[in-house]
């Protein structure tokens, strides 16, 4: 009974949260029971190649589908079926925004602005003005990255309590992608505001990142903060003759062609690398976050 | 530069599955011509008259099908900066002219036709189907209307039949003007590298536009037709009763196509330009409303009256099909609208939402379907139709409004219906809807056609038929719309 207590109360603070999700497309699997949780005021970079399944574990987590199985919780309340409450508490930016090309900007931003309490209408006005999006011209008529920064208007003017982008970078140029990250970062600083968000570009991360989780063929493999990555992983090389000395447990592994290992591990309980790595030959490398993403990926 | 090369070229831009059966259906269409005129050969100027008139319509369609594809094989020569190809397409222009063109006027001039006659038939009939592809749509589109106008045109104009010199008057330039404009717009659509703006690109370019999208285009279309609208043409949606509680409104702005609430001015500007962009089509309704009169009809309904009925029946049926597609395309991207509707807040509980969304996608099709119903009836009254003409012609809307609810259920629900089934049924509906309106509208002796005891029976099994399946699709649709967590989820 307590325990149930215990796990009722951990949903209601955790502003999202999945569980065994596991979803497929045309027989392949996307997510293979993916548990994930978002402490609050977090700011959770979701990385992994093309495909990975960041996009669907994102979508999933929001009840924008229906997984196989797994639930998913946003504020404690199941993702399929929000309430208008919560809704007006969270904002999602898809990669690549579609939506009502048939308005312009002001008009867009005029419409969905009505159903949130917190509109801030000031703020977008005045981010349209900054990153010089014309209000009067339709949608569809704005380049990618324009339609791109108008959806990120229309989230961050909702002052959400819970922000999720979905490779929001993807289509903005340097500068612009570097006042998004100003703006994600003040908000998580200032407001508490708990973000997730998906990238390829791993600079992004550290930038503004407190926490990443690494996706990989629909595998959460790692979910840490940024510093205690870097810390608690790294690159193991064994020469050829040590290959047999290999930990059984290791993130990635890969065989060169003179034969020797590169394996990515992490320290144990008591912080102590493998027992291999203190083997004459063996080799410990130290990784940034790059070059771990490129590691295990790969 | 071969002959064989020139010959293949227009067919290169299809794949070959589809060359091969487009070449089988011109050539089954050219066998069964030369056998069927030959069989029915008679020594005189009517059968040259009509063999003129049905090269004409053949290299009508041929031009517009076929021989359009050399624009775009041009095209692309002059982009990739190949001259000898670009020659080439011309070369072959050149020589299907020779083929389709002066050949068969050589063997009707041998047969003793007016040489003159039959060719500037044949060029006007191979110019309009290239002015259909080649044109840009605010032009092509009037080719469209050259069979209404041709079948009524004699009593304006002289026709080969009653006076040769008179045609060719009035023909020879109009054709020559023909071939200048899409000389014109050719050069146009060849020499410009960068994209040629709304007002010049040809049909042809915005039909290889799409197919290079597929079938499952997404939003494609739709974004490029907003984006090249002008401006003062762009729909200018009424946000003004948008907000929580009014669901209904919300979800029409969210949905877009034509139901979308536009301001005033907008709406009349909108209406406006429909209505003058139908200007052709209500020039041909007017001129098959004139022919009632006409002594040579045999079957009482089959008359300018009754043609007009049929005719808005069966675009009901196709038009009623396009806000389907429009649903399905909207629940099939998972970037747009779905996932802000999902996540938007005051939408309502998920019962009123449904109902809204319901309505939201319906108003539309079933509102054209009872426009069409009211001027259906009126055109019903001018027939001084019967009851079961009457029953006829509502059993066909009615079945036109059925098939956009069952289908619409059926997106909004996620039943996942194989396209080629769906593209069956769709037709099969059509089909049956226009042989319902032809039925309605038949009569031997003032008396209906359906009244006969065969005909009511075997209609009766075909409605049956079409809509035992349907009724199916629909309850499924709606369980599955019901059972859905939330109707925003995406199609997979």
């Amino acid at each position: 009974m307590n325990a149930m207590l215990h796990e009722a109360n951990a949903v209601d603070v955790e502003p999202l949260v999945a569980r065994g999700l596991t979803h497929c497309y045309e027989g392949s699997n996307v997510l293979c029971g993916v548990d994930l949780a978002l402490e609050p005021g977090s700011v959770l970079g979701l990385i992994g190649r093309n495909g990975a399944g960041k996009s669907t574990l994102i979508r999933a987590m929001l009840g924008l589908l229906e997984p196989l199985s797994g639930v998913a919780f946003v504020f404690g309340e199941p993702a399929l079926k929000l309430s208008d409450a919560v809704k007006a508490r969270l904002a999602y930016v898809p990669q690549q925004p579609e939506a009502l090309a048939w308005l312009t900007a002001q008009q867009m931003l005029d419409y969905v602005g009505r159903f949130y309490p917190r509109w801030d209408a000031g703020f977008a006005r005045n981010t349209l003005e900054r990153w010089k999006i014309q209000p009067n011209k339709l949608l569809a008529k704005l380049s990618p990255g324009e339609r791109q920064r108008v959806d990120l208007i229309r989230a961050l003017a909702s002052q959400p309590e819970l922000l999720v982008l979905d490779e929001p970078a993807a289509a903005l140029d340097p500068v612009a992608r570097r006042e998004l990250l100003r703006e994600v970062a003040l908000r998580a600083g200032e407001s508490g505001t708990t973000v997730l968000f998906s990238s390829h570009i791993v600079s992004d991360l550290e930038r503004v990142a407190s926490q990443i989780a690494f996706l990989h063929q629909g595998r959460l493999l790692l979910h840490c903060g940024v510093d205690e990555a870097k810390e608690r992983y790294a690159r193991l090389w064994l020469p050829a003759t040590l290959g047999t000395a290999a930990p059984a447990q290791a993130l990635s592994r890969r065989r060169h062609d003179d034969g020797s290992l590169s394996l990515v591990v992490q320290r144990d309980a008591h912080d102590q690398w493998p027992e291999a790595a203190n083997l004459p030959g063996a080799r410990v490398d130290a990784l940034g976050l790059e070059d771990l993403f490129v590691e295990i990926a790969e | 530069m071969n002959f064989a090369r020139l010959l293949v070229l227009p067919w290169l831009a299809w794949s070959q599955g589809k060359r091969r059966a487009l070449l089988a259906v011109v050539l089954a269409i050219v066998a069964v011509s030369v056998i069927g005129g030959t069989v029915s050969y008679r020594p005189g100027a009517a059968w040259r008259l009509g063999a003129a008139h049905g090269a004409a319509v053949f290299n009508c369609l041929f031009w517009a099908a076929v021989l359009s594809q050399l624009m775009l094989l041009a095209r692309e020569a002059h982009r990739l900066r190949l001259p000898v190809l670009g020659r080439e397409a011309v070369a072959s222009l050149a020589l299907y002219a020779l083929l389709s063109i002066v050949m068969p006027v050589l063997l009707l001039i041998w047969l003793g036709g007016d040489g003159a006659v039959a060719l500037t038939e044949i060029v006007l009939g191979a110019g309009v189907g290239m002015a259909y592809a080649c044109l840009p749509s605010w032009l092509g589109v009037w080719a469209g209307f050259v069979p209404i106008f041709s079948d009524h045109a004699a009593r304006w104009l002289p026709m080969p039949a009653a006076s040769p010199s008179g045609f060719l008057a009035w023909a020879v330039p109009c054709a020559a003007a023909v071939w200048l404009l899409i000389g014109a717009f050719w050069r146009g659509a060849v020499r410009r590298d960068d994209g040629l703006n709304r007002a010049r690109k040809p049909i042809l370019l915005n039909l290889r536009s799409y197919a290079w999208h597929g079938l499952d285009r997404g939003n494609y279309p739709e974004i490029e037709s907003i984006r090249r609208r002008w401006r003062w043409l762009q729909p200018v949606v009424d946000l003004h009763r948008c907000g929580p509680g009014r669901t209904l409104f919300n979800l029409r702005v969210a949905m877009g196509g034509l139901g979308v609430p536009l301001t005033p001015a907008s709406r009349a500007r909108q209406v406006a330009v429909g209505l003058v962009s139908m200007l052709p089509a209500a020039v041909g309704l007017l001129l098959m409303l004139g022919s009632d009169d006409d002594p040579r009809q045999v079957l009482s309904g089959l008359n300018g009256t009754g043609l007009t009925m049929f005719l808005l029946v069966v675009i009901g049926a196709i038009l009623v099909l396009q806000p389907v597609e429009r649903l399905r395309l909207r629940w099939a991207r998972q970037n747009a609208e779905l996932p802000l509707l999902a996540l938007l807040p005051g939408l309502g509980d998920a019962t009123s939402l449904r109902r809204a969304l319901l309505g939201a996608a319906l108003l539309y099709p079933v509102g054209i379907q009872l426009v069409l119903t009211l001027l259906l009836l009126v055109l019903g009254e001018r027939l001084q139709m019967d009851a079961a003409g009457y029953a006829l012609l509502l059993l066909g809307q009615f079945a036109g409004a059925g098939m956009s609810v069952a289908l619409s259920l059926a997106m909004l629900g996620g039943l996942s219906i194989h396209r080629g089934w769906l593209g069956v049924l769709c037709i099969c509906g059509i089909l049956l809807i226009g042989v319902n309106c032809v039925l309605a509208l038949l009569a031997f002796d003032g008396q209906s056609l359906v009244c006969h005891p065969g005909v009511a029976l075997t209609l009766a099994m075909l409605w049956a038929g079409f809509f035992a399946p349907l009724v199916r699709i629909g309850v499924r649709g709606w369980r599955a719309f019901h059972r859905r967590p939330h109707p925003f989820l995406p199609n997979a």
